[in-house]
């Protein structure tokens, strides 16, 4: 048979020739020879199959037989699911079968809560007799089992850990406990209030180690205090100690004036803490040593009569002591040894070893916590003690700086005010006046007011206390420094807002002030700075300061020289131009206005020369001079028509200013000249409109050809004159004539 | 030329001080009398100048009032405050002894030495008449300063304004009953220029019309 699944190749049935070339076309005979080779492998393999079919002819019986016998037994198969499915639906017995599996489900379910709450009764009897018994035990006074029971039954009623889902029985069994917590606290606290008293007559603490109470029969201390630390409630009960211990122990012993000490007795059945005068003669609290020693005193009847030496006990006891003791011993005691002076901080030194060497016993006994560094209440205060020693002399600092500026009236005495040339040269006064200054960049002398000399001495005094002092305190008084001169500036010229609103000594004196500071300020840098602290030496500014008060000592003057000017103006103004001199009335309100210029310039002046700087004088008071003078020269020069009697009146009126004012012009020769060096000439240059107002006077009565030489020759322009102002001036006063207009021509047209 | 219209026309111009201790109530005096409202006030430079125009005799001044504005205080008060003046009014508060006693000691002196009006009229004026109950000045003991002093005298009060008008109206009418001080404020200071400066025989130097 395995020749009928072998592939038949068309191409062996061919002829040999042309196998090479796959798509050349079969020719005729070689169609006819492939067919007949084709019905005669048909033939062949028709053959075969019959021979086969013979030879296996038991084995395909035996298969059709098999065949046949299966499909008997499928319809077997289906005849009887038919008589099933007949059979059921006959007869409704399904439905019974469910009514009987829901009844069997629903007993089930009935039988489990049943079992449930049968267990839950059992549990809520047992913890209703646990807390009987611990009833019981209350009764009869056996607290360590009573607390124990309280503590188990805590946990099992999950006291704290309410559930709303559960049955409501579990509050009545908390409400239960509650009761029997309350009753046990109450019945423990009057324990310990009778085991630990304050007895004020014999002022002492009596420590009872037996008790009885009520219908109880004796209990020790200790079983007390276990007992309450079982429960949960040792802190409640030893606050009421600590506060005992607070108020009549500690408080008294730290604040009494007189030294105290403390006594110990210890007796079988109790303890004493007495509370004794102390018969240390030689008492010196000033180290600390007598008080850590006695405090430490205390603490140990503490850890062996209370607390009985269990470290979580005295634990409880110092976190509920520690901070208010602490407290008491840094206000009472450290606070007042605090140096105030910077040499005495070496000697503070002992007391940091004392504060720490009583704070390791304290730990030693468990008192505070050996690992938590805040504990370290005394040393982390007595280690800083350089910021507390700054910090305190710091607010003293500023508080006498304030009072220095707030209470100066900023008043001059009147010998300086007299004649300011006494105090100025006279070297004796310098040391003996309390408002005189030498300054620190110039070559004079200088008259302050008693605030700034004082706050002066206090940041010098500050910055050598910067020099002589640790960083950290060197830092925070350099700082204070600064501070305090800044306070001058914010409150000093508000102070004086009035004053500097007007034309008054308190202004100069102001003025006088800020230069001063800001020379001394300049000079810090240069007087402190190698003595600084190394790490200050960079850091320290005082540059940034004196700019600031230079500003305001120039803005003050300016300020003056402005109200000055401003009021010179409107008594020139009362002229009205210096128009018709020539009448009268126009006369004499010319001279009023005058006479007001020169009263004002004169007030200025002895308010001014007393307390500027000489050079600070002359400037100012030649600034306003020229004022003075260019505007009134101004005012003649723009008269467009001057008659001849007119031109006499206003010449007139410019000698009388310039003769009422020699005084003053005196009082402006420098000082490296004495009277008779000093030349009007000089004068002119720094007022150069007093130049041009004295020829304006000689002008006024000249004749037009000398104006006209005088222009040629460049006097006039020398003198400050315009060729518009020449001209108009001789257009005013000289009537046109052929010679004006020469004069004119020429003077348009010079030569030189 | 016509006059100029800037200012009031007034007949003459007086000058008149105020002198005296600090305190004594010179600013409020003058305050009380230059605030009348119906009389015009003329701007005030400072507190140094007061001007007010008043009719008096049938004239029309123009009185300017100079105050020391404090500077009595120093004792520092220059010639140029006295020069000129026709009219000097003391004051003394009536309630402090010192005040009256150093008129005679400083103030008095002051006037002699700096004042360039040998004829100037002075007025003593006890202020704080209000403070009677306080009184520490008898008006006798004024009367006879006055009288030896050779001045006027009155009793005023500037916080209630008794006397205040009657004190200049006093002052000012005496000024116009003597005549060197009316021709002085009406001409101003006499000076020949052209003795001085003969003037130039140019002719070219003739007035505009």
């Amino acid at each position: 048979m395995e020749s009928l699944f072998d592939s038949i190749n068309v191409r062996d049935l061919l002829s040999a020739q042309d196998l090479s070339d796959p798509n050349s076309p079969l020719s005729a005979p070689d169609l006819r020879l492939l067919i007949q080779r084709l019905e005669s492998h048909s033939l062949q393999i028709r053959s075969q199959v019959q021979s086969y079919l013979v030879s296996h002819r038991e084995d395909f019986a035996r298969l059709f037989s098999l065949c046949n016998d299966a499909v008997s037994q499928t319809r077997e198969v289906s005849d009887d699911v038919t008589a099933i499915l007949r059979l059921l639906s006959d007869r409704p017995i399904d439905a019974e079968v469910r009514d009987i599996v829901s009844e069997m489900k629903a007993k089930k379910e009935e039988l489990k809560v049943k079992k449930e709450l049968l267990g839950l009764v059992g549990t809520v009897v047992a913890l209703n007799q646990r807390l009987e018994s611990v009833r019981e035990a209350l009764k009869s006074g056996r607290f360590e089992f009573a607390a124990q029971g309280l503590k188990e039954l805590k946990v099992a009623l999950r006291i704290g850990e309410e559930n709303d889902r559960e049955p409501l029985v579990y509050g009545l069994l908390r409400k239960e406990w509650s009761q029997c917590f309350e009753e046990i606290q109450e019945v423990l606290m009057k324990f310990m209030e009778k085991a630990v008293r304050f007895d004020g007559d014999l002022n002492q603490v009596e420590v009872k180690y037996h008790l009885e109470v009520e219908n109880v029969n004796g209990i020790q201390l200790h079983t007390v205090v276990e007992a309450m630390d079982v429960v949960g409630i040792l802190e409640y009960g030893l606050a009421k100690v600590a506060d005992l211990m607070i108020k009549y122990v500690i408080t008294p012993f730290v604040n009494h004036g007189q030294p105290l000490s403390f006594l110990e007795e210890l007796h079988q059945e109790s303890a004493l803490l007495k509370i004794v005068p102390s018969l240390d003669s030689k008492f010196e609290y000033l180290d600390g040593e007598f008080l850590y020693s006695r405090i430490l005193l205390f603490i140990k009847f503490i850890y062996r009569s209370i607390c009985f030496q269990k470290s979580s006990w005295m634990q409880c006891f110092g976190r509920l002591t520690w901070p208010r003791i602490s407290e008491l011993i840094i206000s009472t005691f450290l606070s007042k040894v605090v140096p105030t002076d910077a040499s005495k901080l070496p000697d503070f030194q002992k007391i940091i070893v004392c504060s720490s060497e009583f704070e390791t016993a304290l730990k030693e006994l468990m008192y505070i916590s050996a690992s938590d560094d805040k504990d370290n209440r005394l040393s982390n205060f007595a280690e800083n003690v350089e910021v507390h020693f700054a910090f305190k002399k710091k607010t003293e600092i500023l508080a006498k700086a304030r009072n220095l500026l707030l209470e100066c009236d900023f008043s001059i005495p009147q010998e300086y005010t007299r004649d300011g040339s006494v105090w100025k040269s006279d070297e004796t006064s310098v040391q003996s006046s309390s408002h005189v200054v030498d300054l620190l960049f110039l070559s004079e002398r200088c008259l302050v007011s008693k605030a700034a000399k004082q706050l002066m001495e206090l940041v010098h005094q500050t910055l050598q206390d910067v020099c002589l002092s640790s960083t950290r305190v060197a830092l925070e008084f350099y700082h204070t420094a600064r501070d305090a001169i800044l306070l001058y500036e914010v409150v000093v010229p508000v102070k004086l807002e009035r004053q500097l609103n007007g034309i008054n000594h308190v202004a100069v004196l102001l003025h006088n002030d800020c230069l001063y500071l800001s020379q001394e300020i300049f000079g810090f840098a240069f007087e402190y700075r190698t003595d600084f602290p190394s790490s200050m030496k960079e850091h320290a500014v005082f540059v940034d300061l004196a700019p600031r008060f230079q500003l305001l000592a120039e803005e003050i003057l300016q300020r003056q020289v402005h109200l000055v000017i401003y009021n010179l103006k409107e008594a020139i103004d009362g002229a009205d131009g210096f128009q018709n001199t020539h009448q009268m009335k126009q006369f004499e309100s010319a001279k009023f206005s005058i006479d007001q210029v020169v009263f004002i310039l004169e007030k200025v002046h002895i308010i001014w020369e007393p307390l500027l700087l000489p050079s600070t004088y002359r400037r100012s008071m030649c600034t306003v001079l020229e004022s003075v003078f260019s505007r009134i020269a101004r005012d003649i020069l723009l008269l467009d028509d001057i008659a001849a009697e007119e031109t006499l009146q206003l010449q007139r009126l410019i000698y009388l200013m310039l003769e009422n004012l020699l005084s003053l012009f005196e009082s402006l020769a420098p000082g490296e000249q004495n009277l008779h060096e000093f030349s009007a000439e000089s004068l002119e240059d720094f007022i150069p409109s007093l130049r041009k107002i004295r020829k304006l006077s000689e002008l006024l009565d000249m004749p037009l050809k000398s104006i006209t030489a005088s222009w040629e020759n460049k006097e006039l322009l020398s003198c400050g004159f315009t060729i518009t102002e020449v001209e108009d001036f001789i257009k005013a006063i000289f009537t046109d004539s052929p010679l004006r207009k020469d004069c004119l021509w020429r003077i348009q047209n010079p030569s030189f | 030329m016509d006059s100029s219209s800037g200012h009031q026309e007034f007949d003459y111009l007086f000058k008149l001080l105020m002198i005296g201790d600090s305190g004594v109530g010179k600013s409020s005096l003058l305050l009380s009398f230059t605030s009348d409202a119906f009389e015009d006030l003329s701007p005030t430079i400072g507190v140094d100048f007061k001007v007010k125009y008043v009719m008096m005799g049938g004239k029309k001044l123009k009185l300017a009032i100079w105050d020391t504005a404090g500077q009595e205080r120093f004792r520092t008060l220059t010639s140029s405050y006295y020069r000129g003046a026709q009219g000097i009014i003391m004051v003394y508060d009536v309630t402090r002894r010192d005040t009256f006693t150093n008129l005679s000691e400083i103030w008095a002196k002051e006037i002699d030495l700096y004042s360039t009006n040998q004829d100037c009229i002075k007025m003593l004026v006890g202020n704080k008449l209000d403070k009677d109950g306080d009184r520490v000045v008898t008006k006798k003991e004024g009367i006879d300063f006055a009288r030896e002093y050779g001045c006027l005298f009155i009793e005023c009060s500037a916080k209630t304004r008794v006397n205040v008008q009657q004190c200049f109206e006093e002052l000012v009418l005496k000024i116009l009953d003597t005549p060197s001080l009316i021709a002085e404020g009406s001409k101003g200071v006499k000076k020949n220029i052209f003795k001085d400066r003969p003037p130039q025989s140019d002719a070219s130097a003739s007035s505009c019309c």
